[in-house]
C-alpha cells in the first residue's frame, strides 16, 4: 500500500465513523455522547482531508484554491 | 461523498452546496481478477429491482410526504449513501471487466450484455432487463412507505448474501461484506423510524390510515389527539431544526460527554424533535 492509498484508507475510515454517527443521531437527537464523537470524527476527517488534499490534489471541487488540472486529472475512484 | 455536507448544506468556501462530491469511494475497493460472469451478476444490486439506484430514488423520493423530521433525516441520509452505494458496485463491475480476453468477451455468460453495451455499466439487473421505476414505491403514507423501505433493505441484503455464494475472490468478498453490513444499519434505523412513528399514534390503531394525510381521523382518535396538537412554540423548533441539531453538536453540554442533553437544554428553547407531524 502506498502512502496516498494509506491516508485515503484513514480518511475513508473516520469519515465512515462520522456518517454512521451521523445517521444515527437522525433518530437519536439527544444522545449526548453520541454528538461528541462525532464531532470527533468530523474534525479528524478534516484534518487527515487536509493532509491528503496538499500533497495529492483536492478530494472535492468545493475546496477555494482547487486547481482544474489537479481536479480532472487521474485516478477517478473506480480505476484506483 | 460528504454526507455530513449534503446532510446540512453546510457551508464550504463562502457556498451554500448540496449535493457535493468527494472523489473517492467510502471504501475502498481494487479488484485484481478480471471475471465478467461474476460482473453480471453484481450488475443486479445497480440497476436491478432491489439495488442501489432504485434504493436511493425510493429514499430520496419518499422524503417530500413525510411529516417526521426523524424520518425526513434518515430518507435524507440513506438515500444520499444509496448514492455512494451505487458507485462502489459501479466501481466492481467496473473492475471485475477490465482486460478482457477474447475467450471472456464470448463465454461465460458476458457475450449478451457485451453485445450491447461492451464493458460500459448500464444500470440493468442480472438478466439485462433495464433498471425500473416499477420496482420501487412512493405511497405518501409514512407507515406504508417505512414498510416498503424496511422490506427493501431485507432484499438487497439477501441479494449480497447470495452474491457471497457465487464467488471466492476475497477481493469482491470484502466489498460486498461492508455493502452488506450496510443494509442492515439501514433496516435498524427504518425500523426506529417506525417506532417514532407509531410512538405518535393511537396505540389502539396504528395501521388503519395514512398519518400525513387523513388528519381528520386522526383527530377523531381521542385520548392521544392532545398529544398530536403541536403547538406553536413546537413547530417553530421543527422549522428551525436544523440550525438546532448544529447548536447542539457545539453546545458545551455535548462536548461535556456525561449524560443526556436536550435540544432544550441546548437551545433554551421549548420542543421536541421526537415523532410529532407537522401541522397537525
Amino acid at each position: 500500500m502506498t502512502e496516498q492509498e494509506a491516508l485515503l484508507r484513514k480518511i475513508s475510515a473516520s469519515s465512515f465513523c462520522a456518517l454512521d454517527l451521523h445517521l444515527y443521531l437522525d433518530s437519536h437527537p439527544g444522545d449526548c455522547e453520541a454528538a461528541a464523537k462525532l464531532d470527533e470524527a468530523r474534525r479528524e476527517t478534516q484534518a487527515l482531508t487536509a493532509k491528503y488534499e496538499a500533497a495529492y490534489g483536492p478530494l472535492n471541487d468545493n475546496q477555494r484554491k482547487t486547481s482544474r488540472w489537479a481536479w480532472i486529472t487521474n485516478p477517478w475512484p473506480w480505476d484506483v | 461523498m460528504d454526507h455530513q455536507s449534503v446532510a446540512l448544506g453546510c457551508l464550504r468556501g463562502g457556498h451554500t452546496i448540496m449535493w457535493i462530491y468527494e472523489k473517492r469511494l467510502q471504501y475502498p475497493i481494487r479488484i485484481k481478477n478480471t471475471d465478467p460472469h461474476l460482473a453480471q451478476l453484481i450488475m443486479a444490486q445497480y440497476g436491478g429491482p432491489d439495488g442501489e439506484i432504485g434504493a436511493s430514488m425510493r429514499y430520496l423520493s419518499q422524503r417530500y410526504a413525510m411529516p417526521y423530521p426523524e424520518l425526513r433525516a434518515i430518507l435524507t441520509d440513506v438515500g444520499t449513501e444509496e448514492l455512494a452505494h451505487m458507485e462502489m458496485v459501479c466501481t466492481i463491475v467496473h473492475q471485475l471487466t477490465r482486460n478482457l480476453t477474447q475467450e471472456q468477451i464470448r463465454s461465460g455468460g458476458f457475450s449478451t450484455y457485451f453485445i450491447n453495451h461492451t464493458t460500459g455499466n448500464f444500470p440493468c439487473d442480472a438478466n439485462g432487463m433495464p433498471f425500473s421505476a416499477a420496482t420501487l414505491q412512493v405511497t405518501g403514507d409514512p407507515i406504508t412507505d417505512v414498510h416498503e423501505d424496511l422490506a427493501a433493505e431485507q432484499k438487497a441484503r439477501t441479494t449480497y448474501d447470495n452474491i457471497l455464494r457465487m464467488t471466492d475472490d476475497p477481493d469482491v468478498l470484502d466489498a460486498i461484506r461492508f455493502l452488506r453490513a450496510r443494509e442492515v444499519v439501514h433496516y435498524q434505523r427504518f425500523g426506529e423510524g417506525l417506532r417514532i412513528i407509531t410512538d405518535s399514534l393511537d396505540d389502539r390503531n396504528f395501521y388503519a390510515f395514512n398519518p400525513a394525510f387523513d388528519t381528520s381521523v386522526m383527530k377523531q382518535t381521542g385520548a392521544q389527539q392532545q398529544q398530536r396538537t403541536v403547538p406553536a412554540q413546537r413547530q417553530a423548533v421543527q422549522k428551525t431544526a436544523p440550525a438546532q441539531q448544529q447548536a447542539v453538536q457545539q453546545s458545551p453540554l455535548v462536548t461535556a460527554r456525561t449524560g443526556k442533553c436536550t435540544v432544550e437544554e441546548a437551545t433554551g428553547i421549548q420542543g421536541s424533535f421526537c415523532g410529532i407531524p407537522k401541522n397537525k
